[in-house]
């Protein structure tokens, strides 16, 4: 009967665990997620996008646009991939990053880089010029973090991340 | 078999306690530490004749020390009041943008050359001085935009965790005079700020002001962001010996000062009260003078005004038409008329002396916007809006708490709690495991 007690304390134990790990930040709340997938973290808190840019360079696809789920997780399971494929994503204003898919229940956690305001996948005094030029402006490519206006908020993302984003090896077509 | 099997409790307890602890200690965030901020145009107050320089600083101070990636001021001003000359920005930012719009002010600033590309900034520290030229004489106001202007500044345990340290903006009032024999505040000497005097704890702020002073009374209305209260302490000298507060708790408040004398200066300071009664804002002393009525005068329709208060929680307001010349003399209103031209609301005359008030109310309990005209011979001499939003009463501010250096947020509390009991059943159960055998 100790056992018995001492079982059921272990499984509460496990479970309270494995509901701590599924909830904790960073994580989509929502639990109807695909089987493999990226999700992106660091993201600024108003920046939602919609759709993500995807290449499969193994196969040299053009680039197909793909929804993006709770503002932070790109679907792989969509995208009829074979292992070991290499595929690159794109988020609007942010930098690329490369993936090598190895299986239909790969998932990945990627931190996300945003700042690149004209597109050319990298970070510099191109994308805080435009930033500066439009500054107080609304609906425009320069509102790095989709706050509806750009402010200062852009700017510093801008010069914190600046940087080179990853492009397909081979492959010169802009994003 | 009996020390196997303790063995296996015990690496199963521990095994136990990794998997918990490193799934919630996962969770576990201390709280850094983030600034809060205030900034102002110093001085807070000016005398200056026409012609004259005026220089403003853009201060900012903080509560602990801030690492700011990039920050932007927008100021405005009375461009028939004021000229913009020049900026001067402090060596410890760079400059990404500054525009002047003839009337707005725009500042883009970073980190200087010697910060980097995140800049440590605490204590109290200049960002800038704007210069402008005085031109022709009254009152003028330079204020921060407090929407606009804004700090990004950085956690410092979290890459992309941004946020705006500031939580009050304070303008400056000044006078452009050929009287300057008469000084009510002694500007600072250059160099130093002064302190400013809205409560870190608060965030009611005066969205909107406007003073309108006739030949007997004075009109003031003020806007504010959140319902509260308004007292304004007035007097012909810096006694201030009157005072007239407001006696409903609303968004915007219409106070008369009346019974006063033509053509005298008087002086006032207004302060601001939260909805539970709590000072939230005092500004520094201001005037204003006083008109004289000319009683041949004809109403001309730029200068004449309908004042009105607006937003407006309740279903009544007053109107106030000040009828004027093309002097900007008040004069008598005469057989003027008024009318809605829009919205669905009634119209009643509470005085017909100099300046008229009239009394609207709406007649519909949601939101809209009402339309008055002021009609004298046929045609339009004033117009105003008021707009009815009854939710706006329950808008209440929001608490700034002051933030400490390090903290355990509730969750660590919890998990720790949670944790110890763990170990204590635990424990308690090896024990009796270990007495059985």
């Amino acid at each position: 009967m100790r056992y018995l007690y001492l079982l059921l304390l272990v499984v509460a134990i496990i479970v309270v665990a494995f509901w701590a790990d599924s909830s904790r930040p960073g994580q989509p709340v929502n639990g109807s997620l695909p089987s493999s997938y990226v999700e992106f973290t660091n993201l600024p808190r108003t920046y939602c996008p919609t759709q993500a840019t995807v290449v499969n360079t193994s196969r040299l696809n053009r680039p197909q646009q793909v929804s993006v789920i709770n503002c932070s997780v790109v679907s792989l399971s969509g995208l009829d991939l074979t292992p070991v494929e290499q595929i690159f994503i794109k988020l609007p204003n942010a930098l690329g990053i490369s993936i090598n898919y190895r299986e239909e229940t790969d998932r990945y956690r990627i931190a996300l880089k945003v700042g690149d305001v004209n597109g050319d996948n990298v970070i510099d005094d191109e994308d805080i010029e435009i930033i500066t030029e439009q500054i107080f402006s609304s609906q425009t490519s320069a509102d790095v973090d989709m706050s509806g206006i750009v402010d200062s908020d852009d700017l510093a993302l801008a010069r914190i991340n600046s940087g080179v984003g990853e492009y397909p090896p081979g492959y010169r077509s802009s994003w | 078999m009996k020390g196997t099997r303790v063995a296996f409790v015990i690496v199963s307890i521990v095994t136990i306690f990794l998997l918990v602890g490193s799934v919630v200690l996962q969770r576990i965030v201390f709280s850094a530490a983030e600034s809060s901020s205030d900034v102002y145009l110093s001085p807070s107050s000016f005398i200056v004749q026409p012609n004259g320089q005026v220089d403003l600083d853009i201060v900012a101070s903080f509560s602990i020390p801030a690492y700011i990636a990039s920050a932007q001021f927008v100021v405005t001003y009375d461009r028939q009041r004021l000229e913009y000359q020049d900026i001067d920005v402090s060596s410890g930012f760079g400059v990404e943008g500054v525009d002047d719009q003839s009337g707005r002010t725009n500042l883009l600033v970073v980190p200087g050359p010697a910060y980097g590309i995140v800049g440590e900034y605490s204590g109290t520290i200049r960002i800038a001085t704007l210069s402008f030229k005085a031109l022709s004489a009254g009152p003028v106001n330079v204020e921060l935009d407090p929407r606009l202007t804004r700090i990004s500044a950085i956690d410092p345990e979290g890459q992309y965790a941004l946020y705006n340290p500031v939580i009050s903006v304070q303008n400056t009032f000044g006078e452009i005079s050929t009287q300057t024999s008469t000084r009510l505040i002694t500007p600072p000497p250059a160099g130093e700020a002064i302190a400013p005097s809205p409560s870190l704890v608060s965030t009611q702020r005066i969205v909107h002001s406007n003073i309108s002073a006739l030949s007997d009374q004075a009109l003031m209305i003020f806007n504010l962001r959140y319902i509260g209260g308004i007292r304004v302490d007035y007097g012909t000298n810096s006694q201030l010996s009157n005072s007239i507060n407001t006696t409903t708790t609303n968004i915007s408040h219409l106070l008369r000062l009346r019974n006063l004398e033509e053509n005298t200066r008087y002086f006032y300071r207004v302060s601001v009260f939260d909805a539970d009664g709590q000072t939230a804002l005092s500004w520094p002393v201001r005037s204003f003078t006083t008109g004289e009525l000319n009683e041949e005068g004809s109403i001309d329709p730029r200068r004449s005004e309908l004042i009105a208060v607006s937003p407006v929680t309740n279903r009544s307001t007053l109107l106030t038409f000040v009828p004027r010349d093309s002097e900007g003399n008040l004069v008598s209103p005469g057989s003027v008329n008024f009318r809605v031209k829009e919205g669905e609301a009634s119209l009643s005359l509470s005085s017909s002396a100099t300046p008229t008030i009239i009394s609207l109310a709406t007649l519909i309990n949601t939101k809209q916007t009402v339309v008055i005209e002021a009609i004298a011979d046929d045609a339009v001499v004033a117009s105003s809006s008021v707009v009815f939003d009854p939710s706006l009463a329950t808008e209440m501010p929001p608490r700034a708490e002051r933030p400490s250096q390090l903290t355990f947020n509730q969750n660590v509390q919890m998990a720790l709690v949670f944790l110890l009991m763990l170990m204590l059943v635990s424990a308690l159960a090896l024990i009796r495991l270990i007495r059985l055998k």
